[in-house]
């Protein structure tokens, strides 16, 4: 048996397997049709439905009915992981053209909302305008039709509250100086390119808070510029080009409800606040003491199978802390409990539904 | 041939090393195909596409892999569950040496005739690919397999970065078309 030849073929063959299987993706991605991860229940989530919103004479419009990975891969690198099969029945397609501002067009392809979660997929096409930069990045805010801010994102290190300052004149919003980040609701924000060519751009904003999000009946997304950090600078691709998408959030979204949960007990160094589990994961927010160090695994949540969830820090302020846990209505179970490890000893914290 | 790494050594860059596998694993499945009695009477093509069949499943689920086990866990149980898929014939499998049943379990969740069913429909578009020119095979496995820019094609290529890019976009057109031809 000659196998080096045999190896060589095998070789030949896998490339270009594995070749026609990422273009298949990329086709799919690209169509927004059934890849199977996508497949969702169109029944419990409504369509979207677009409309245009014109801001100012300065900024072009998107119009809107809502890094090169090498393998297209839905487990997001930072932020929150999206857990496609777990919420295939919760995340909203978006139905939506392009909208060009000059070369780039921007659309949404996907939107999760929940009290603690706000993901945003945005889909950009560069096909007019070849883009030769890797990890390119938006700057961008979200708001909902009471002006309340879900996100802001100006990696215009600099001036970071420069654009935050042009949309407040444009709506005429007040812009306090001082802590005018005191106003915006998100307190982790991450940006995650999923796939990047020369001829597209996927992203997900991935936005938490530690105060539950409003309820909105619709979210408006501006685009303010398209650029890429060269050595901590801003450089922008865009040409002074802006866009604005808007949705009109379901009913799904809006009347959505959470898992409320109490504790049956404290601890000398932990004191629960509040705590609840959406349809997209779990927050709980709490009095630590004593609790030194990387969080994530020093307050764990555990079911009653044993599993264990480590913490991400949403936010800290002093002593109070909110923390986030990858668990879903549709994964919890009846029972759960905190441990919580300080000094080399773990507190067992039980949870209750309220 | 090296079947005693971990396959975490087989990772660089968050992805598996698909071509330093089959070097070392190619032999290893020969051995366990040579011991199923269904397969004893193969052609070297079966059992070369059975072995291609085997890599293409491990890669498809290479995000379900325990990093800290070794391939051989899991290659016999990938293997004969192919062999079966394949062959499926109404007598039980027969192997001569013992598999442990640990091994199916690691894999039962690995889609296997799913991937096959995939692979089987993609052959056409494999076929037209191979119709193409050398030139325009290279920059599509160069763009979709290796994830080149077209920039970096154009560079190895000696072709301008434009031409690359309507190279790209023609046989882009010409898969579209033969896969909806087939309907896929």
């Amino acid at each position: 048996m000659d196998y080096k030849r045999m190896e060589n073929n095998i070789i030949e063959n896998i490339k270009e397997e594995i070749a026609i299987l990422n273009f298949q993706k990329e086709e799919n991605l690209s169509s927004s049709q059934t890849e199977k991860e996508l497949k969702f229940s169109i029944n419990k989530i409504a369509l979207f439905i677009f409309s245009l919103t014109i801001i100012s004479s300065g900024c072009i419009l998107a119009i809107n009915t809502f890094k090169k990975t090498d393998n297209i891969n839905r487990k997001y690198a930072l932020g929150r992981i999206i857990n496609l099969n777990e919420e295939k029945n919760y995340i909203g397609n978006v139905n939506m053209e392009y909208s060009y501002s000059g070369d780039i067009g921007i659309k949404v392809n996907n939107i999760i909302l929940s009290d603690n979660d706000l993901d945003i997929i945005l889909d950009l096409d560069f096909s007019k305008k070849i883009l030769n930069k890797n990890s390119v990045l938006v700057n961008y805010i979200v708001y909902d039709e009471n002006n309340n801010i879900y996100s802001y994102g100006d990696c215009n290190i600099l001036d970071r509250s420069k654009n935050y300052r042009k949309f407040c004149r444009d709506m005429n919003i007040n812009y306090q100086k001082e802590n005018w980040r005191d106003n915006i609701y998100a307190k982790s924000q991450a940006q995650n390119n999923l796939l990047e060519t020369d001829e597209r751009l996927i992203t997900q904003l991935a936005i938490k808070s530690d105060k539950r999000l409003p309820n909105s009946k619709k979210i408006f997304i501006r685009i303010f510029d398209i650029g890429y950090l060269d050595n901590m600078n801003f450089s922008s691709i865009s040409n002074n080009n802006e866009w604005i998408l808007e949705i009109n959030i379901p009913d799904e979204y809006y009347n959505r409800t959470n898992i409320e949960l109490d504790a049956i007990n404290s601890t000398k160094h932990f004191e629960l606040n509040s705590a609840y589990i959406t349809n997209t994961s779990m927050t709980l927010i709490a009095k630590l003491q004593g609790v030194e160090g990387n969080i994530s695994n020093k307050v764990i949540v555990v079911d009653e199978n044993g599993k264990e969830y480590e913490s991400q820090l949403i936010y800290r302020n002093g002593n109070l802390f909110t923390l986030a846990f990858d668990i879903k209505k549709s994964t919890v179970t009846n029972k759960l409990y905190i441990k919580v490890l300080s000094n080399d000893e773990f507190e067992k914290i039980e949870l209750v539904r309220k | 041939m090296n079947t005693q790494n971990q396959i975490k050594y087989y990772i660089s860059n968050g992805e598996l090393d698909i071509e330093a596998i089959i070097r070392n694993y190619t032999v290893y499945i020969h051995k366990i195909i040579s011991n199923i009695d269904t397969c004893k009477n193969l052609s070297t093509e079966d059992i070369e596409e059975i072995i291609d069949d085997t890599f293409l499943v491990i890669w498809k689920n290479s995000n379900k892999l325990d990093k800290d086990k070794l391939f051989t866990s899991y290659i016999a149980g990938v293997t004969k569950n192919i062999v079966k898929a394949k062959y499926r014939q109404n007598r039980e499998l027969i192997m001569h040496n013992n598999i442990e049943d640990f091994e199916n379990l690691l894999v039962s969740d690995f889609n296997i005739e799913e991937i096959l069913s995939v692979k089987a429909k993609n052959r056409m578009i494999q076929n037209q690919l191979r119709k193409l020119k050398n030139i325009d095979r290279q920059i599509f496995i160069m763009y979709y397999y290796y994830s080149m820019k077209t920039k970096e094609i154009s560079q190895k290529l000696g072709l301008r970065d434009m031409t690359v890019r309507t190279k790209l976009h023609r046989i882009r057109n010409k898969i579209k078309e033969s896969w909806n031809k087939n309907g896929l």
